[in-house]
C-alpha cells in the first residue's frame, strides 16, 4: 500500500519538536509494510495539496499562527475536500484553532478561519499550561501529554478527548480537541504519536494499516509507561 | 517606619534562613507584603545594570561583578540567583542602611526575564542587558515571543539598552529606538554557512514574517541575518569580538583586548562580551577586564571537572528544556576530538516544578553526537526510554547507545569499563545524582 503524508508548515508551527510525529508515523507504516512518502509545504509554497492520506500541523506562537493562517486561506476548499472524504488529518497544538469559525486575539481583534468548524478560539494574555491525562473512545490507554496555550475554544460539536488532568477546551477537566469525520483537532502539544502509542497505532489503522499492533517499539512503549505512571502518581497527589 | 520594619524583618528572616538554609526569596517576600513600594523608597546606586535573557545570565552577573570588585568599585548583586522580585528584595534590603540607602557604586541584578516587568516597576535600570532569547522551559514561561512580550513592559525609555545584535529577537527591542548600545561576534573561523539544529527559529523575519537571510551563523539562529522585505538586519556593534582563536582558548575583543578563555564554548564567549561591554561603560579599562577575566572560572558550578573509575570527565551543566544549552554543550564535547563517552541525565524535568513533557528533547540536535571519536553514548534516568526514542531517530550507530534506567548503575559500568574521556551532560536537577558517584577534581 502506498500512502502519502503532507505535514504543513514544519517551518513556523514547529514549537514542541512536532516533526516527530510525522517522523515516527512515516517509520511505523513502512515497518508495516506500506510504501511511504513525505512531503512539506512550506509557508509561502504554493501547491497542489489534494492526494494525500494524511495532513499534519503543529504548533506555532500566536504571531506565527496568523502567519500560517493568511497562507492557510488558500487551501481552504482542499483542506474542507479532504475533511469531507473522511482523510486523516491531525492538527495539534494551536494550529487546531485555525480550523473553525474565528480567532480573538487578547487585543480583541479578530482573525477569521477556515470554517471547517464552527467553534471559535478566544485568546486572553494568560497562558494555560499543564500535563495532561485524556481518555478517547477509539481506545483503552489513556492518553498523555501536555498543554501549552493561552486561549478558550466555545462552540465545539464534536471533542476529540476527555481529560481526567489538565484543561480542556474551556473548562479545567473538561472536554478537549475536536473531531469532525477522521479530522482531530487537539492542544496536546509536541510528538502527541511518540507519546502515545496506542495513538500511533489507531491512525495507523485509519489509514488502512493491517493489524498495526504487530509492530511495537519498546523503548516508546516504556517511554509512554512511564509518564502515565507519573501522571497518574501526579493526579492521586491532586485529589 | 513602615520602611525601616521592612528592612528588618527582611534581614531577621534572611538571617534564620542562612542558619536553616533557606532560600533568598521568603525574605523579600515578607518585606514587600510590609511595604510594598519598598523597592521605591531605597536610595539606590546612581548606577543600575539589569540582566536578563534565556541564558547566561547568572554567568555574566557574576563576571561584571568580580571585574568591579577587582577594580575597587562596590556592587550589590545577586549572587545566589534569586532572580524575581522577591529576591532582588533580599538583595537590596540587606545591602542597604538601615535609614534605607544603597552606598555602593553599583546595582547589578540578575532579573528573571518573565518576571522582570514586577521589579522594574518600582525603579529603572539604568542599563539593561538582554542576552539572548531561546525556546527555555516552554511548559512554565511560553515560547521566546511570549518571553519577549514580558520582557517588553520591563523596557522603559529612559534605560539604556545593551543588546545582543546577532539574536534576531533580542535585536528586536532596539527597533527604533536611540539609546541602545549593541554586542555581537565579527565574521570568524566557528561560523558556518549553513544552518544546523533541529529547529530553525531564524527562518522568518521577527518584523514582517517573510525569509530572513543568514550570511553565516555563529550556531543556531544567531548570526548575521537581513531581511530583504522590510530591511530587518543585524545591527552593527559597539562592542564585539573581532577574533575567536578557540583552538588556542583565545579571543580579541574591539580589535585589541586579548581573552584567554577558561572554557572554550560560544556562549562563555557571549557572556564575556556581555561583561566587557558593562565594565567598559562603568569607566573600568578595556585592558583592565580583559585581564581579569581572562582564564575566569565560573564559581557557579556550571563546568566541574571530576573522575570516575579511571575516565576523567567534565560535566557539562545544561538545562532540561533548553534545546540550545543541551546543542551547545554537545558542540563544545564534539570540538575537542577525543576519544569519549556521552553520558546524559534526564531524571528529573525540573527541581521547582512538576512535569513529565519531553517533548525538547526533539529539539536537541543530538546528530552531533554522530562523531567516530564518540565510543559510546550513556542515556539514564527516568526518561532514558524517551531519550532511546529519540536517539532512535538519529544516525547514531544504534550499538553505542546505551540506557540506564538506574543512574548509579551506569556510573557502576562506566566505572569498571574503560578509561576514556567522559562530558557528562545534564541539568542542575539531575546533577547531584551523577555527582554522588564522582570524584570532584
Amino acid at each position: 500500500m502506498e500512502l502519502k503524508l503532507l505535514h504543513l508548515y514544519d517551518d513556523v508551527m514547529n514549537l514542541y519538536g512536532e516533526y516527530a510525529n510525522v517522523s515516527v508515523l512515516a517509520r511505523y507504516l513502512s515497518d508495516l509494510g506500506c510504501t511511504v512518502s513525505v512531503d512539506t509545504l512550506s509557508l509561502y509554497e504554493e501547491k497542489d495539496i489534494s492526494g494525500y492520506d494524511f495532513y499534519y500541523m503543529g504548533s506555532g506562537t500566536e504571531r506565527r499562527q496568523r502567519l500560517a493562517l493568511t497562507q492557510l486561506v488558500k487551501y481552504r476548499a482542499a483542506l474542507n475536500a479532504a475533511c469531507d472524504a473522511g482523510k486523516v488529518m491531525l492538527f495539534t497544538g494551536n494550529s487546531f484553532e485555525l480550523l473553525g469559525k474565528k480567532i480573538t486575539d487578547a487585543d480583541g481583534t479578530e482573525f477569521d478561519g477556515l470554517r471547517l468548524a464552527s467553534f471559535e478560539t478566544v485568546e486572553s494574555k494568560r497562558r494555560i499550561t499543564g500535563d495532561c491525562l485524556a481518555s478517547f473512545d477509539g481506545f483503552d490507554d489513556v492518553l498523555v501529554g501536555f498543554i501549552n496555550k493561552c486561549s478558550r475554544i466555545t462552540g465545539v460539536e464534536q471533542p476529540l478527548f476527555r481529560l481526567k488532568m489538565g484543561f480542556g477546551n474551556d473548562a479545567d477537566r473538561g472536554a478537549e480537541g475536536f473531531r469532525k469525520n477522521n479530522c482531530f483537532g487537539t492542544h496536546l502539544t509536541g510528538p502527541i504519536l511518540v507519546k502515545n502509542p496506542a495513538m500511533l497505532r489507531y491512525i495507523a489503522g485509519l489509514l488502512g494499516a493491517e493489524h498495526p499492533e504487530r509492530v511495537t517499539y519498546p523503548f516508546m512503549e516504556k517511554g509512554y509507561e512511564t509518564t502515565a505512571t507519573e501522571l497518574r502518581k501526579r493526579l492521586e497527589a491532586m485529589k | 517606619m513602615r520602611k525601616f520594619l521592612a528592612i528588618l524583618v527582611c534581614r531577621l528572616i534572611r538571617l534564620i534562613g542562612s542558619f536553616v538554609g533557606k532560600g533568598t526569596s521568603m525574605p523579600g517576600k515578607y518585606a514587600l507584603k510590609i511595604c510594598p513600594d519598598i523597592l521605591a523608597r531605597i536610595k539606590k546606586p546612581n548606577m543600575i545594570v539589569a540582566v536578563t535573557g534565556s541564558n547566561g545570565k547568572t554567568s555574566t552577573v557574576e563576571m561584571i561583578a568580580s571585574v568591579l570588585k577587582a577594580s575597587g568599585k562596590t556592587v550589590a548583586y545577586n549572587a545566589e540567583g534569586s532572580n524575581q522580585i522577591e529576591g532582588v528584595t533580599t538583595m537590596i534590603l540587606n545591602s542597604c542602611t538601615w535609614g534605607g540607602r544603597m552606598k555602593q557604586d553599583v546595582l547589578l541584578i540578575e532579573s528573571d526575564e518573565r518576571y522582570t516587568k514586577y521589579t522594574f516597576r518600582w525603579f529603572h535600570p539604568t542599563h539593561y542587558v538582554i542576552t539572548n532569547l531561546y525556546r527555555d522551559q516552554l511548559t512554565r514561561n511560553g515560547h521566546p515571543q511570549w518571553v519577549y512580550d514580558a520582557i517588553k513592559e520591563s523596557v522603559f525609555d529612559d534605560t539604556t539598552l545593551i543588546l545582543n545584535a546577532d539574536d534576531p529577537t533580542v535585536s528586536l527591542f532596539g527597533q527604533g529606538r536611540e539609546n541602545v548600545l549593541w554586542f555581537g561576534l565579527d565574521h570568524s573561523g566557528v561560523d558556518s554557512e549553513r544552518f544546523s539544529g533541529a529547529y530553525n527559529d531564524g527562518v522568518y523575519c521577527p518584523v514582517c514574517g517573510k525569509p530572513l537571510s543568514y550570511d553565516y551563523y555563529h550556531f543556531n539562529h544567531v548570526g548575521r541575518y537581513h531581511c530583504d522585505a522590510c530591511g530587518f538586519k543585524r545591527h552593527d556593534t559597539d562592542y564585539t569580538v573581532t577574533d575567536i582563536d578557540l583552538e588556542n582558548s583565545r579571543i580579541i575583543v574591539n580589535g585589541k583586548d586579548k581573552i584567554t578563555l577558561a572554557f572554550r564554548s560560544i556562549y562563555n564567549i557571549y557572556n564575556i562580551l556581555a561583561a566587557y561591554t558593562v565594565c567598559t561603560l562603568l569607566g573600568i579599562p578595556g585592558e583592565s577586564i580583559a585581564a581579569h577575566v581572562s582564564n575566569y572560572i565560573l564559581k557557579n558550578g556550571r563546568y566541574i571537572e571530576f573522575t570516575l573509575g579511571e575516565h576523567p570527565g567534565i560535566f557539562l551543566i545544561s538545562k532540561h528544556e533548553n534545546s540550545i544549552s543541551y546543542d551547545l554543550s554537545f558542540k563544545f564535547a564534539v570540538a575537542q576530538n577525543t576519544p569519549c563517552s556521552i553520558v546524559i541525565v534526564v531524571d528529573a524535568v525540573s527541581r521547582k516544578y512538576f512535569t513529565s513533557e519531553t517533548s525538547w528533547l526533539w529539539d536537541i540536535n543530538f546528530e552531533q553526537l554522530n562523531a567516530p571519536q564518540i565510543e559510546s553514548i550513556y542515556l539514564c534516568g527516568k526518561y532514558c526510554n524517551d531519550l532511546a526514542t529519540r536517539f532512535s531517530f538519529t544516525e547514531i550507530p544504534q550499538e553505542k547507545i546505551k540506557v540506564f534506567e538506574d543512574i548509579d548503575a551506569a556510573c557502576a559500568d562506566l566505572r569498571e569499563h574503560g578509561r576514556q574521556q567522559l562530558y557528562a551532560v545534564t541539568c542542575f536537577s539531575d546533577k547531584d545524582k551523577l555527582m554522588s558517584n564522582v570524584t570532584v577534581k
